[in-house]
């Protein structure tokens, strides 16, 4: 009996815990995206274009999260947008953003016609991932990259973004 | 006689710096003519587009793919389903995997065996172990398309890009960019969406 009081009491401690990680992504089409490169922010955005099967997407992910809490607080949003597949969205996608990325904002692009979108983004890029886009109404300036990124270079870039 | 050594090191140097401070261009463009290739395939043999077999080829449908990436396997029924349709009116379909083995281990020439017998690949599936192919091609990802019209015995590049436009293979209606581009050929027209962008996965480059 005391046994089982006990494991109820771990149980009851565990279950704010588990829910707090319990994260999942957020299906998003390209006119959501699309308004929110238009509007008019004043935090930097970062977009950070990925998926669960793009390995180096997911080596890059713990530096792009390392930089994301350091800057809670400050006026700097991350987006992670993911490319996978919606039907793969309960089996592959959300547990990796539960364990992997708690707390983060990830979008699952719906839009699966990527010659409607993956030029708007920037003109340059063929639609290899991963891929960031940093860009900041206030100082009207925006950077994009196609390769994998170091936390010492979003850092870098985060500094140009935010001085006009 | 210093003076032309010297000269001829600093415009050594200044060549250095010029190529240097870009990437070498590389990949074909739309009209360009690519190079034949002699791969090998699933079942031992080399296969190349100049050989006997394709004698009566008026292009070809070569698609960089691979075991692994998602996205190739989404495409596996319908590259079978291109084949199967275009090799009789004359675009066979040449499927080329061209990820470094190290790499990505499941890319390997057994498992790509293994994937060829398991679905009933109709075509070649050549391993570009030397990745000369991809990198004349200028292919980056696994699927990507190239249409090919021979013209006097040589290759000419029509079409670079996707499939389609519904990797995930959600929608009823595609924008099919691959057999779009073959039937205008057929009906010997120029193709009118030359190049659209492919998403897939990046390949897997020896380091």
């Amino acid at each position: 009996m005391r046994m089982l009081s006990l494991f109820l009491y771990v149980i009851l401690l565990l279950l704010p815990v588990g829910q707090a990680f319990c994260q999942q992504a957020e299906k998003a089409d390209w006119p959501r995206l699309e308004t929110l490169l238009r509007e008019e922010n004043d935090s930097i955005t970062v977009l950070n274009f990925w998926a669960t099967w793009c390995k180096p997407c997911v080596a890059e992910i713990p530096h792009f999260e390392k930089v994301r809490k350091e800057y809670q607080g400050k006026p700097i949003r991350f987006i992670y947008i993911s490319l996978d597949f919606a039907e793969e969205k309960e089996k592959r996608l959300d547990p990796f953003v539960a364990r992997k990325m708690p707390g983060a904002r990830v979008w699952l692009l719906t839009e699966t016609d990527y010659n409607r979108w993956i030029s708007r983004i920037d003109p340059d890029w063929s639609g290899s991932l991963p891929a960031t886009l940093l860009f900041h109404h206030l100082t009207k300036k925006r950077i994009f990259a196609d390769a994998e990124l170091s936390e010492e270079k979003l850092k870098s870039y985060i500094q140009q973004i935010s001085h006009p | 006689m210093k003076k032309t050594v010297f000269a001829f090191f600093s415009l050594l140097f200044l060549a250095l710096v010029a190529t240097s401070s870009r990437p070498l261009e590389h990949g074909y463009k739309i009209g360009d003519y690519a190079a034949d290739f002699e791969l090998k395939n699933v079942d031992g043999s080399m296969v190349s587009m100049g050989m006997m077999r394709y004698s009566s080829a008026k292009g070809f449908i070569i698609v960089f793919t691979c075991n692994h990436c998602p996205f190739s396997k989404k495409y596996e029924q319908r590259i079978i389903a291109l084949n199967k349709k275009y090799e009789a009116l004359g675009f066979p379909l040449i499927a080329i995997n061209p990820n470094d083995v190290e790499r990505e281990p499941e890319d390997s020439f057994e498992n790509m065996q293994k994937l060829a017998k398991e679905k009933g690949y109709n075509f070649p599936y050549l391993h570009d172990e030397p990745q000369h192919t991809a990198y004349h091609f200028g292919a980056e990802k696994t699927p990507h398309a190239y249409v090919l019209k021979k013209e006097a015995g040589k290759y000419k590049v029509c079409y670079i890009g996707a499939i389609d436009d519904d990797a995930p293979n959600s929608k009823e209606k595609k924008q099919k960019y691959v057999e779009n581009a073959v039937d205008e050929l057929l009906a010997g027209k120029p193709v009118s969406n030359t190049v659209t962008k492919a998403v897939g996965c990046g390949i897997k480059w020896k380091q």
